[in-house]
């Protein structure tokens, strides 16, 4: 029958005349609709379409790589773009169209182009970005201070990641002895459950407000990639809306995630997020510590000072007390000294007074002297003149008295004469001047009078005076 | 929470006080003793703050996972 065909005749049509038309690998951006591993490593994917505004699915095509290339593109991809090769990805493939009779169309995947993936994810990231910063929420939570002591920490972790526990043990085994208060709130932190359940955890925490300083998100451990969940743009939108300060330590080691960006502090590690923690507490601590020394300080400066207070009163007083008791001894001095010339001006005016009076006494007393002289001679005079008659006869008794007494007197002091001459005479004779003139000698030795020879012994010096002169002798005896 | 932050820094703020009181010689040797004593007491308020359990806290965190 002309113009009639088997299927299989069909299909081979179709086979030769894609191959005529694409008879090159084709690069071709599409998005990953779903994609599989078998066990003997092929990979199966679902390549689609989006309408950019319905988001419908505008086409659909099946797409393979087989092992031993899907062994080379999957890592490149995932080092280069730090994202696993997985669903809801933009990626620019290089194809080659199959068709094989009994499976129908297929895209043969031999590579994938990483930049554009990463072009891509940073688009969407920008757009996000981009939107958080027109709606003006992007910086809200970085405006929250945070707690001066961050010591009630909720944490949105999972339970079993290594990241939680390793965040814990330096928390709560901290050198310093820091008391933490912390409440777990689980929530996945990976793949596509991973931002709603943080969500959920967030929401729980709002209850509870209060009762906490800071939220943590904390992961690590896992695997680097799949960390899509935090370029979110509703995560993110909770996070800058979040009365409580979050500080995340998501492990990332490229860029960092939308949530990093609108934290109110992002760390790597949850290491790290213990550690910022603690340093927290620390500068609370240093501060503490620099005041309470300042405060001892002043404290014992402000004591010193007193001290000094004291001592300089007691350094001016003592000079004052001394300088008050000079100047009181100047005083008394000066006192004594002005005393002294007043003193013996006083003397002398008396005795000028005085010497005054003795004048007038000495020409007074003559005068008076006279006068009264005068007087007692008038007196005598008359006395006399009366006595004389009465005494005549006395008198004349009294001559012959006195005749006798002269007589008397005449011989004794003639006795006297002659005896003094006879004294006299006698005195010559014995004085050894005298004798001496006769002839006589005077011998002595050592100043004594010799008056025995016996005395004497042979050599002995004599000294011989003699009337005139004097000889020194040795004695010879036999 | 707020209260507690404040009170931490009211705490520093008053020691800050009673500090440059004392650096401007505005105490008496008198008032120095209780400002001493004060403020050993605010400072052993703020080491509390890290150091020691706050029974309230931790018992409202432990009803919390019932």
């Amino acid at each position: 029958m002309d113009g009639q065909i088997s299927l299989t005749e069909l299909n081979f049509l179709i086979k030769e005349s894609l191959d005529v038309s694409f008879p090159e690998q084709l690069w071709v951006i599409a998005e990953i609709g779903e994609l599989k591993v078998n066990r003997a490593g092929h990979c199966y994917i679902e390549l689609v379409e989006k309408d950019n505004n319905t988001d419908k699915i505008k086409a659909r095509s099946r797409a393979t790589i087989w092992t031993w290339q899907f062994r080379f593109i999957q890592p490149y991809f995932e080092t280069t773009t730090g994202q696993k090769l997985q669903a809801g990805l933009k990626v620019l493939v290089a194809v080659s169209v199959e068709f094989h009779e009994v499976y129908g169309i297929s895209l043969n995947i031999k590579d994938i182009d990483p930049n554009y993936t990463l072009g891509d994810m940073a688009r969407k990231r920008q757009e996000i970005i981009n939107s958080l910063t027109e709606e003006g929420v992007f910086d809200m939570n970085k405006e929250i201070p945070l707690a001066e002591i961050p010591s009630r920490i909720a944490i949105i972790s999972s339970p079993t990641a290594a990241g939680y526990e390793d965040f814990m043990s330096q928390l709560i085994n901290n050198t310093e002895g820091y008391k933490f208060y912390t409440k777990l709130f689980p929530a996945s932190m990976q793949g596509k459950e991973a931002s709603s359940t943080i969500i959920n955890a967030l929401d729980y925490i709002y209850e509870y407000e209060d009762l906490f300083d800071l939220v943590v998100i904390i992961r690590g451990g896992g695997s680097q990639m799949d960390l899509s969940c935090f370029d979110d743009y509703d995560l993110a939108l909770h996070v800058t809306q979040f009365p409580l300060p979050v500080v995340t330590g998501i492990g990332h080691e490229k860029d960092e995630s939308i949530v990093d960006l609108v934290a109110n502090t992002k760390l790597k590690t949850p290491t790290a997020v213990a550690e910022f923690l603690i340093s927290q507490f620390n500068a609370i601590a240093i501060e503490i510590a620099e005041i309470e020394s300042q405060f001892i300080d002043e404290i014992n400066r402000s004591l010193e000072n007193e001290e000094n207070r004291i001592k300089n009163v007691l350094q001016v007083f003592k000079p004052l007390i001394k300088g008050k008791l000079e100047n009181t001894d100047l005083q008394l001095k000066h006192l004594a000294k002005t005393i002294q010339p007043v003193s013996n001006e006083l003397i002398e005016r008396n005795n000028y007074i005085l010497l005054k009076y003795t004048d007038h006494l000495e020409i007074g007393l003559p005068i008076l002297l006279k006068e009264k002289n005068n007087e007692l001679t008038k007196l005598m005079n008359q006395t006399l003149h009366v006595s004389t008659l009465k005494t005549t006869k006395e008198q004349q008794l009294v001559e012959e008295k006195c005749h006798q007494l002269i007589r008397f007197t005449h011989r004794k002091i003639d006795t006297e004469v002659n005896r003094l001459g006879w004294l006299e005479k006698t005195n010559i004779l014995i004085d050894p001047k005298n004798i001496l003139k006769r002839g006589f000698s005077i011998s002595t030795r050592n100043g004594k009078v010799i008056k025995n020879a016996n005395e004497l012994k042979n050599n002995d010096e004599i000294e011989t005076t003699f009337y005139k002169g004097k000889v020194n002798s040795t004695v010879k005896k036999h | 929470m707020a209260t507690k932050k404040q009170t931490y820094r009211e705490s520093i703020n008053e020691i800050e006080e009673i500090l440059a009181s004392i650096e401007n010689d505005e105490l008496d040797v008198d008032e120095l003793a209780d400002k001493v004593k004060k403020v050993t007491q605010l400072l052993k308020f703020c080491k509390d703050k890290l150091y020691k359990t706050q029974e309230d806290v931790e018992k409202v965190l432990k009803e919390m996972e019932g």
